[in-house]
């Protein structure tokens, strides 16, 4: 095997094992310096304890005040705004479901603009968990209705369909997520635990209601705008690289108030309530009238509903 | 000879076979039982232990003016202030036919005529068709009087804008009424420009 030119090497005292020794330890010290480089990017934002922090469902009632006074203290430091943040469990007994009347709805994103409100959205990009899609009568692809409308509401010939979060019973965001970040509660509503997220947006992919938003950047809320009213799997200001999503405003729900989109809207069109009350409104709704399930050959079995006068 | 214990084994074969399936169909029923009983929890029907109020818009039934009172409230005219000797003139009934006053009126609800609602006899009352006289707080039950699709998803939660509580036993609601929303001399609900649209990179395509 040997040849005269690895015998003059070897002469040097530099053999190809040597070399390739060598070539192997710059290779294995690159890399360990590049999976170490996270570690340069470790600020003050993301503490030891927030690194550590256990998932949601494991956290111990102790564990979980800790969680929302560091939360808390945070928003304090980072956007100089002092808030309440809540850990709240879904009330016995009840399912929520949610309807909405195309007959009535006249496309004026009122409930878009509340939700970003609500629910402290990024001011810049101007998110919300409602999409308004202006739609041509005659059709109900949702593929072809358009969210950028920029005119006087209700257009000759079009309808309006908000669309958000369905909290379907058969998730498909919530099977995808590798790391168990997202999940239905009891009471219907499929929540995020955004410290758990780790951003791969394969539920974003998963949505065929495409309901799912992610953080690009970190959202930016002027301090006097923020909504003091949180919770953790609802409103809190999320941090940047987690996708978020409609969560049927928990942090209000829970408490028995009704959802922020469903107070701004000026026509009416949105009925919310207990599915399990007989005598519930959503209940008289889904008994009396035509309802219309979005996507309804899927059968992710939505708990939202439309429907029409 | 040999047949007898092939016989044996087939039927023990047979057997087992019917035993996997009568506990396959014992199985599947009580699954779906026990999956529906995780399931059957008492609802939740709260008590109604708040009201559902009707915001009725301030100043129904009196002629707005420019004028405030002391706390800032705009001060309206009652109608019977100048509708006070209407017998000896004759009734307009289309608003075509204001020359001097109500003038800027633009009425588009059907074929109705004035004296449809407003009473001729009380200007301070309108009037049911039978010819019961309300107040105009009790618009409603006049709107009813022929809207009674939408007066009955009214009745039942499911038309009109409300703020509040959906549980009545932790706080109450309060309810638009028909006129809080409705002209109802143009009762059409009115085009209005929308909210900002979402200024995501994806949308400044045409699609979502």
């Amino acid at each position: 095997m040997s040849t005269p030119t690895d015998k003059k090497t070897e002469a040097n005292g530099v053999t190809r094992r040597t070399a390739v020794k060598a070539l192997g330890a710059t290779l294995g010290a690159a890399a360990f310096a590049k999976a170490m480089a996270p570690l340069k990017s470790w600020t003050s934002e993301l503490s030891v304890d927030e690194f550590l922090q256990k998932h949601y469902r494991e956290l111990t009632p102790e564990a979980m005040q800790e969680v929302l006074r560091r939360l808390e203290q945070n928003t304090l430091e980072q956007y100089g705004a002092e808030v309440t943040i809540e850990d709240l469990p879904p009330i016995e007994g009840v399912q929520f479901g949610y309807a909405l009347n195309l007959s009535v709805c006249t496309g004026c994103r009122k409930c878009a603009e509340a939700c970003h409100k609500e629910n402290n959205h990024d001011r810049a990009t101007n998110n919300s968990y409602i999409r308004v899609l202006e739609m041509e009568q005659g059709s109900m692809d949702m593929e072809r209705g358009t969210a950028a409308y920029d005119h006087a509401v209700p257009a000759p010939g079009k309808f309006y369909m908000p669309v958000q979060c369905h909290q379907c019973d058969n998730a498909p965001c919530v099977d995808v997520c590798p790391v168990q970040a997202t999940w239905k509660e009891k009471d219907g509503v499929v929540v995020v635990d955004y410290n758990w997220c780790i951003g791969c947006r394969y539920c974003e992919a998963a949505c065929p209601y495409h309901a799912r938003r992610f953080n690009w950047k970190k959202p930016e809320i002027p301090a006097e705008e923020i909504n003091p009213v949180q919770a953790y799997l609802a409103n809190r200001i999320r941090p940047k690289g987690v996708v978020e999503k409609c969560h049927f405003c928990l942090h209000r729900t829970r408490k028995g108030k009704l959802p922020a989109c469903l107070e701004a809207c000026p026509t009416g069109a949105r009925v919310f309530g207990n599915l399990l009350d007989p005598k519930s409104e959503i209940r008289w709704v889904l008994e009396n009238k035509r309802v219309y399930v979005l996507k309804e050959e899927l059968g992710l079995r939505p708990r939202f509903f439309y429907f029409f006068d | 000879m040999t047949s007898f214990p092939r016989r044996r084994a087939i039927n023990l074969a047979v057997a087992i076979a019917v035993a996997i399936v009568l506990a396959a169909l014992l199985t599947f029923p009580f699954r779906s039982l026990s999956n529906s009983d995780a399931q059957a929890v008492v609802p939740y029907i709260p008590e109604r232990l708040h009201p559902v109020t009707i915001k009725t818009p301030a100043g129904i039934g009196t002629l707005r003016t420019e004028q405030r009172d002391i706390h800032g409230n705009p001060v309206g005219v009652a109608c019977s202030t100048c509708h006070a000797d209407s017998g000896d003139r004759p009734l307009i009934e289309r608003s075509a036919e204001l020359t001097v006053f109500h003038t800027d009126l633009k009425f588009a609800h059907g074929q109705l005529s004035c004296s449809s609602c407003h009473n001729p006899d009380d200007r301070d009352l309108l009037r049911l068709a039978d010819g019961q006289k309300i107040a105009f707080v009790d618009t409603m039950q006049l709107c009813a009087q022929c809207h009674g699709t939408q007066h009955r998803s009214y009745e039942n939660g499911a038309h009109g804008g409300m703020v509040g509580y959906w549980d009545l036993s932790k706080g109450g609601r309060e309810r638009n009424d028909c006129v809080a929303c409705h002209d109802p001399h143009q009762p059409a609900y009115p085009q209005v420009m929308p909210a900002p649209p979402p200024r995501d990179r994806f949308f400044n395509v045409k699609g979502h």
